[in-house]
């Protein structure tokens, strides 16, 4: 995992390295798994369920869950 | 002479480089919200975005959003299949673009603190047709951070969004959408 980033909007996304420096993975975490953000940290390797939306600059998960695999 | 000339010229370069050459010319998130307003008279139908991605160049006033469809979501999960594979077909068109230009740029300051109400014109693409669509906005900087939010009005039959004759009174046939970004210079 390359970072855990929180909105102004209070969500909290996972950014997952894809080996790619222009995009990565994108994964917003659930509002009933917000506290998964906090058993997993940066350089971890993480599990992620959620609904892939498609790619942007990023591939784009939302209502996901996460934890240390 | 030679010396001097030199030192003066390097002076120059210098005081050239503090007033132009470290200004930020690109801004940017991946994290914008976008949310609309479709709701009828016997319903409220509304949806949140929150990984728009959106690109200001701040040379040039131009932006540029986009957005996942199937990344909005709704209070009621049937509400956003119907959306989904009804209204705006997410399978066959999955994302939407707001391509454009902000007309009065050379009035915002990004380099300083304030509120800069701004005129942005631009194209929406989505559902397969691309419409022009104006809009109003404001930026604001605060601490040297840069925000943004903007909002405009469209018609679901401009871009062949049809509304079923059962469901007509529930849906409204214009679409109020509110986007706010916080943005990043672009490294």
């Amino acid at each position: 995992m390359k970072s855990i980033d929180k909105d102004h909007t209070g969500s909290i996304s996972l950014a997952i390295d894809a080996g790619d420096p222009l995009g990565g993975v994108s994964c917003e975490l659930d509002a009933r798994h917000i506290a998964d953000a906090g058993q997993v940290h940066v350089g971890d390797t993480v599990n992620v369920t959620g609904i892939c939306t498609g790619m942007l600059t990023d591939v784009v998960l939302v209502r996901c869950s996460a934890h240390k695999n | 002479m030679k010396n001097f000339r030199s030192v003066t010229f390097s002076l120059i370069a210098l005081a050239l480089m503090a007033t132009c050459g470290f200004s930020q010319s690109k801004y940017f998130t991946k994290y914008g919200s976008v949310t609309f307003d479709a709701s009828g008279a016997m319903e409220d139908i509304k949806a949140e975005n929150k990984k728009a991605t959106f690109v200001l160049d701040a040379t040039s006033g131009a932006i540029e959003l986009a957005v996942l469809l199937k990344a909005f979501t709704f209070e009621r999960a049937l509400m956003q299949e119907h959306f989904n594979e009804n209204y705006v077909e997410s399978d066959k068109y999955p994302k939407s673009t707001y391509k454009g230009k902000i007309s009065n740029f050379s009035e915002v300051d990004l380099s300083h603190d304030g509120s800069y109400p701004v005129k942005i014109s631009g194209k929406l693409t989505m559902h397969g047709d691309t419409k022009e669509i104006p809009a109003k906005g404001i930026f604001t900087v605060k601490d040297g951070k840069v925000s943004g939010t903007a909002s405009f009005t469209i018609t679901l039959s401009d871009f062949d969004i049809d509304i079923p004759a059962v469901v007509k009174d529930k849906i409204s046939k214009t679409v109020n959408i509110h986007v706010a970004l916080w943005l990043d210079p672009l490294p």
